[in-house]
């Protein structure tokens, strides 16, 4: 188990995070918004009007 | 650990055995529903099945592995003793009692109203006492939670709540505000009806008092997985909690908008206004704000571990990642089961679009991926990780935890997916036996049959479950950690914390408010139009 | 240290915003779809009492099915019991706008039809009412979707949609299945 990182080691990685959440995340969620998109467009709409 | 050992002991051990139990239930269930013929099949023993299945998932391993959880956080987070043990007992016993009083009317027929009752079809009263005593015991676990930060914060004046015990309390307020709605259904209208002190009742009302309680209720079953994530995956990855105050702000967040978004479970009754529909599916989209956080938050926690490790480049700390390590590894299926899950749970909350999916199988495939999946999962990363600390041992097989997790995320995906399509092509729920001469429905057998084999997957996983925490019964080596030792740590630490982060006296008005803007119409309308009754359908009588 | 505390909630409130935003493209594709395309939930609130609705009225038997009002009008009635629907096949045109009523004298049941977005749920008490356009013809299925007891899972119906050519109303203005 980790004993945790030296003040030196978090210093120098903390320049890059958060790039690779970010990247990660919206990746992620840009997915989802596709994926709902298809749904919404080739499936919901054309099944037609409800009221 | 003074008290939690024994606590979190028998809590678990309630909660995985009904979980066992009710993945074998499942299993038959989809046997059932599948071309091949299935063993004991009525439509008596089917839908009593899917009443117990359901009780066993949704009221007793949750509330009895949140009520587990809690007092583990309670006394390792605070490094105090829990306050008042002898009443963690006596609900620990209410809680048995309960459940054991549900499950034996259960299984005697008397129930098979399903879990998410169906007034006006009334069971035998004896069910619905069983879920209030559970119900009652998960509240004097509330007072207890409250007790002891309000106790830790006494002894501490100034310091911020550590961020396990202030999500922990988080849930229990949630909790006490989330059970209000089916605690007044089962007050005044089921129970009445069922002790036949009633013949009629409004059915309208009795739907949307459920519904306040059905989406705030899956929060409090997520929260400590969210915990997890927040306070143990960022260390046993070797990182720290990129954020400290987004996680409280997170847990504050559930805690607002988990409880004024019921009708989403209802937009397809007529009972209710598109009005108040559509607002309650605009703070449902709200609700997905603090997933979508958590992404990132925990993605950037991750990203650190990963980083240290040597990871580089946009997604090189990804690989990096300590994936051997059985938190590590649940948490990235998590991830994936939520992304899938979360997919599903947005389609079904947006309004009109519910209409596409309303009472097929993709609904229960989304909650079986998001809760089955993503948070149990991580249920049983947290069982991992604190049975060393319980048993006094180390464990014995990490192999085998992994193992059982692969098994546990590809038995889901297999059951789950093809119900999405399944879903889609108009395959309905609640189904004991479907007519495969229908050509329509027979075309779904070979899916329902490849959904069955994921569900076996998922029985063989969760009985390897249940052997890996029985190994540390006969494991040979101590434990070298110390409880507090599986806590992350912050980024930045907050010396302190404003009085918002650290409490819940703001929250508590700001609930008041929205769920009176939410529901105050909803509810009082079935006082205003004077909708007429239905009549009471017993289903416990004998045949 | 690298990056403050400062930095890091802003990197997550640039984060939040990003995720409201793409929730709001949802939101806004909702609205959407119910002001233009009219896809919105069943919602009308109408009462009736389950007593006593199978005795006079919208829902007594001779009224049931599809029928077509003086003025043009084309509401197929169905009442849904424990376990099967009265009519068990209703007769609606494609490409015309047609409303289905239900209404229930027991318990909750509910209704999809397959491969449209017809789907609303049916509670004592109150008549449930959708306004839909059928764009393909053929038996589509509309089973009871929501448990109902113990004979749930054999309530079906049928949902013939039929060219509007081939849709003839009788002298009262009803057509059913069985006039084929």
């Amino acid at each position: 188990m980790a004993t945790g990182p030296s003040d030196q080691d978090l210093e120098r990685v903390m320049r890059e995070v958060p790039r690779g959440a970010f990247a990660l995340a919206a990746l992620t969620t840009g997915l989802l918004l596709a994926g709902w998109l298809l749904v919404y467009f080739l499936i919901f709409l054309p099944r037609g009007m409800v009221s | 650990m003074t008290h939690a050992r024994n606590l979190t002991f028998a809590h678990l051990w309630v909660a995985f055995i009904a979980f066992t139990i009710a993945l074998v239930l499942g299993v038959w269930q989809m046997w059932a529903r599948s071309p091949l013929p299935a063993p004991f099949l009525t439509a008596s023993t089917y839908f009593s099945s899917v009443t117990a299945h359901g009780t066993a998932t949704a009221y007793v391993l949750t509330t009895f592995m949140v009520m587990g959880f809690g007092y583990y956080v309670a006394e390792t987070a605070l490094a105090r003793p829990l306050p008042a043990p002898r009443w963690a007992w006596i609900a620990f016993a209410l809680g048995v009692a309960g459940t054991l009083m549900a499950v034996v009317t259960i299984l005697t027929g008397r129930a098979a109203v399903l879990f998410t009752f169906y007034p006006p079809l009334i069971a035998s009263v004896f069910y619905y006492l069983g879920l209030v005593l559970v119900v009652a015991a998960s509240w004097i676990w509330c007072v207890l939670m409250l007790i002891a930060m309000g106790q830790w914060k006494r002894a501490n004046p100034g310091r911020p709540v550590p961020l396990a015990m202030f999500a922990t309390v988080a849930n229990a307020v949630m909790w006490l505000w989330t059970t209000v709605g089916v605690a007044a259904e089962l007050l005044f209208q089921v129970i009445p009806a069922a002790l036949g002190l009633k013949a009629e009742m409004d059915v309208g009302l009795s739907r949307t008092l459920f519904s306040w309680t059905l989406h705030a209720i899956v929060y409090f079953w997520l929260i400590p997985s969210y915990i997890a994530f927040y306070t143990m995956v960022p260390q046993a990855a070797g990182g720290r909690l990129y954020s400290d105050t987004m996680g409280r702000l997170t847990f504050v967040l559930f805690l607002l908008y988990s409880l004024p978004v019921g009708l989403h479970h209802l937009l397809m009754d007529p009972q209710q206004s598109n009005a108040f529909k559509f607002l309650q599916v605009a703070l449902t989209a709200l609700v997905s704000v603090p997933t979508l956080l958590t992404v990132f938050t925990i993605g950037a926690s991750l990203e650190i571990a990963g980083r240290l490790r040597g990871g580089r480049g946009l997604f090189g700390w990804i690989a990096a990642l300590p994936w051997e390590r059985p938190m590590v590894l649940a948490t990235g299926l998590a991830f994936l089961m939520l992304g899938l899950g979360g997919f599903g749970g947005l389609i079904n909350m947006s309004y009109g679009m519910n209409a596409m999916v309303h009472n097929t199988s993709w609904v229960t495939a989304h909650f079986h991926l998001i809760f089955g999946g993503t948070v149990v999962i991580m249920y049983f990363a947290i069982a991992y990780a604190i049975w060393p600390t319980l048993t006094g041992r180390a464990a014995p097989s990490l192999a085998l935890q992994r193992l059982q997790l692969w098994l546990w995320f590809i038995g889901m995906l297999v059951m789950t997916l093809p119900w999405h399509t399944l879903g889609l092509l108009g395959q309905w729920r609640r189904v004991a036996t479907f007519n495969y001469a229908d050509p329509i429905i027979a075309a779904w057998g070979p899916w329902v049959i490849v959904s069955l084999i994921g569900g076996v997957i998922l029985l063989a996983s969760g009985l390897l479950f249940v052997y890996n925490l029985l190994e540390f019964n006969v494991a040979r080596e101590p434990n070298a950690e110390a409880p507090g030792a599986l806590y992350a740590t912050a980024v930045h630490p907050p010396a302190r914390v404003p009085a918002t982060l650290n409490g819940f006296r703001l929250w508590n008005a700001l609930v008041l408010v929205l769920m009176v803007l939410a529901y105050g119409y909803p509810l009082a309308q079935f006082f205003i139009i004077k909708s007429p009754e239905a009549l009471v359908h017993r289903v416990d009588e004998r045949r | 240290m690298a990056i403050a505390e400062e930095g890091i909630v802003r990197s997550e409130l640039r984060w939040a915003a990003i995720s409201i935003g793409v929730v709001s493209v949802i939101m806004l594709a909702i609205i959407y779809a119910g002001l233009v395309h009219h896809i919105n939930p069943p919602s009308n609130i109408e009462t009736i009492d389950p007593k006593t609705l199978h005795l006079t009225g919208e829902f007594s038997e001779p009224n049931l099915g599809t029928r077509v009002a003086a003025d043009g009008q084309i509401t197929s009635r169905i009442v849904a019991t424990q376990f099967t629907f009265v009519p068990r096949c209703i007769v609606l045109p494609a490409n015309r706008p047609v409303t289905l009523r239900f209404a229930t004298p027991d318990v909750i049941h509910g209704i999809l039809v397959t491969g449209t977005n017809v789907n609303t749920m049916i509670v004592p008490g109150y008549v449930s009412q959708v306004h839909t356009v059928f764009t393909r013809t053929g038996d589509l299925l509309m089973p009871c979707h929501e448990y109902c007891g113990l004979g749930h899972s054999e309530m079906s119906a049928t949902v013939r949609v039929v060219p509007p050519g081939d849709f003839k109303p009788d002298s009262q203005g009803g057509v059913s299945c069985d006039a084929r």
